[in-house]
């Protein structure tokens, strides 16, 4: 039997087992009955913030038109979040900004990026030096970072700090269970317009203070086990007022809310010994009295199904200021950080996780991570600028807009960026200019929805934004 | 719609069975050919002839699965337009499933019936956990990377190879069990 002969006989699997490998879910924790109640009210106070920011919405918009090409925006499925505005650490009415933004698609074939130049000439009308903190805000995630330039009067400024927002959740809409990163323009401008998301970041987490109690589970060995998938599960009774449960390289986790006790449990894999995984119970605050290590047939870890799984404890004290770079080194040896980001920001990010502590055992690495590296985020190049008492200095930003698009029309999506002006930054902007360039020669500017008031046929690639709107959209045909 | 009515309107001879199909499964089988195929010309045009496939074949064909059975048009028609020896039109993501099975052997023996074949796979599959058969077939069938699928169960990437690993060991034993030489 030869390679082409084993294609031959997956190519005629039979149907039930496809539609089994799309519809298989894998197992998941139970909820507690408290994590059902702060889902719905986040899911209330979600609703409020929504109904909150379309009454905003209607009110900056007022009754003008709100879309010059007769056409309305895309509700996109994959949304890669608005070009943002500069803002700046301290409010000043002696400084005020002209800006003028460029798009040039990049060259290729996919044609999903835009390149921005999104430049600021910045006029001091007072007597005196002034000497600005800026912050440049741009969307991204922590999994695949592209930080933009940033270059004053053509000088790249190189030394810039890099601050990361929270993760930004969609404000949700009814029958929305909630849980959605954001997925329009909306999103950011709630998140962003009163000032204290970027207020936050600056301020940072913070040392996660507290007792930390690790149970590392070691040397798991399955040998004497029945059933498919032996799996040993630690428990103990807490009081959830006073311990909160974290967990590394465990694969489930259980809470009883009659009893108070919570289980967090792994598979023992055959190679369980040898690989060098790491699993361990994190409790954060008041240790526990007393444990259980049981295994079972399964990963549901039901009675009835016990087994023989073994395992060695390690209890350890520590802080998380000593722990959490242990286990993201150890994450990250095994899926190495890809992007721009540092290592010290994720670790940042993790800490917020951590103090959110949303779950009712929170699974470090599955929910953790994975949410701390996909989630999409606001971030700030944080740079001085100095300009001269009567003098004008330029700012501008190089960045990658990468497209929104449908999956569901993936064959012909249409590809949207967006523009959001203002969104809490304090930058008084006399004047907004939007170019369309074509750098490269060859391309041309397939619109298929706009409300800038671009008019290609009518040769009019340059429009002057009236400050009508705060949200500007623009979509390309590909 | 549901796919009982789609397939009434395949055999109705309405266009509109292209338009719901589209609707209903367009994500997923962009996903399937995008698998496999890198370009997204390709994956465009292999949709599309997916829809052009599925009208040819209903009537006289009426699924029990249509969801499946447009999967596996799709499956095929981006196998043939990728072309097994022009690596380059392939996803990387592709040709490392391919590469993975490939190890299982390369012997000189072949089996005629297809029957037999379909009857060997399906067996050796209903013989896995569901867990490792979902697994197995989302890397070797869906071409799903093993990123996503570590993402979709929660397990790392490290424990999805080992399974897969395991699977591949398995079909091997079974295979040779069987008699076949690979």
């Amino acid at each position: 039997m030869n390679k082409e002969d084993i294609q031959r006989m997956l190519a005629l699997v039979d149907d039930r087992y496809l539609d089994e490998a799309q519809d298989w879910r894998p197992q998941r924790r139970r909820w507690p009955r408290w994590v059902a109640l702060a889902a719905c009210l986040c899911l209330v106070v979600g609703l409020g913030g929504f109904a909150l920011s379309q009454w905003r919405v209607g009110s900056t918009n007022g009754t003008g038109d709100l879309d010059s090409s007769g056409s309305t925006p895309t509700s996109f499925s994959s949304y890669a979040g608005p070009v943002l505005q500069l803002t700046l650490g301290e409010e000043t009415d002696a400084v005020a900004a002209r800006r003028q933004l460029t798009y040039s698609l990049t060259p290729g074939i996919w044609r999903q990026d835009l390149e921005v130049v999104d430049g600021y000439s910045l006029t001091n009308a007072s007597e005196e030096d002034m000497t600005l903190t800026v912050y440049y805000p741009f969307v991204g995630t922590l999994g695949d970072l592209t930080t933009p330039s940033l270059t004053l009067d053509g000088e790249e400024l190189a030394e810039n700090s890099l601050l990361a927002g929270a993760v930004i959740w969609h404000q949700g809409s009814e029958g929305d269970l909630g849980g959605n990163y954001a997925s329009d323009w909306e999103d950011y401008q709630a998140a962003l317009e009163d000032g204290s998301y970027l207020s936050e970041a600056i301020a940072g987490v913070g040392e996660l203070t507290g007792t930390v109690t690790v149970y590392w589970l070691q040397n798991a060995d399955c040998s004497a086990a029945e059933g498919e998938n032996p799996t040993l599960q630690f428990s103990a009774a807490i009081d959830p007022e006073a311990t909160a449960c974290f967990s590394y390289g465990m694969n489930g986790s259980q809470w009883d809310n009659e009893t108070g006790v919570f289980g967090s449990s792994f598979s023992v894999d055959e190679d369980d010994l040898t690989n060098g995984s790491l699993h361990c119970v994190i409790l954060w605050g008041e240790d526990v009295a007393d444990y259980t290590l049981q295994g079972y047939q399964n990963g549901g870890c039901d009675e009835g199904m016990e087994t023989e799984v073994t395992a060695t404890v390690l209890r350890e004290e520590t802080t998380w200021a000593e722990l959490l770079p242990r286990l993201l080194e150890d994450y990250f040896s095994r899926v190495p950080l890809e992007g721009g980001a540092s290592e010290e920001l994720v670790a940042e990010a993790a800490a917020q996780w951590i103090t959110e502590n949303r779950w009712a055992v929170g699974m470090l690495d599955y929910d953790g991570i994975s949410e701390i590296l996909s989630g999409a985020r606001v971030f700030w190049l944080e740079a001085e600028v100095t300009v001269p008492a009567g003098e004008t200095v330029t700012l501008e930003a190089h960045l990658t807009q990468t497209a929104s698009y449908n999956y569901t029309d993936y064959s012909d999506s249409l590809l949207g960026y967006d523009l959001l002006l203002g969104a809490g930054s304090n930058l008084t902007v006399t004047e907004t200019a939007v170019t369309l360039a074509t750098p490269y020669g060859d391309q041309d500017w397939d619109i298929y929805a706009q409300n800038y008031g671009f008019d290609l046929e009518g040769d009019i690639s340059t429009v002057t934004l009236e400050g009508k709107e705060v949200h500007y959209y623009l979509e390309l045909n590909p | 719609m549901e796919d009982e009515a789609i397939i009434a309107l395949y055999w109705a001879r309405s266009e509109e069975a292209i338009s719901e199909t589209d609707r209903k499964y367009g994500r997923l089988l962009t996903q399937v050919a995008r698998n496999i195929l890198q370009n997204r010309q390709d994956v465009e045009e292999c949709v599309n002839d997916s829809y052009l496939g599925a009208w040819n074949a209903m009537p006289p064909q009426r699924p029990a699965l249509l969801r499946s059975f447009l999967c596996r048009i799709t499956r095929n028609l981006a196998l043939d337009r990728s072309d097994y020896h022009h690596a380059a039109k392939r996803s990387v993501n592709c040709t490392a499933s391919l590469e993975e099975l490939d190890r299982l052997g390369d012997g000189q023996e072949s089996v005629e019936e297809e029957v037999l074949l379909a009857q060997l796979m399906n067996d050796f599959l209903a013989g896995l956990k569901p867990e490792q058969r979902v697994i197995f077939l989302r890397r070797y069938w869906f071409f799903q990377p093993v990123g996503e699928i570590a993402r979709f169960l929660g397990w790392t990437e490290n424990r999805v190879s080992a399974s897969l690993s395991r699977t591949r060991r398995k079909l091997r034993d079974y295979l040779e069990q069987e008699g076949y030489t690979i």
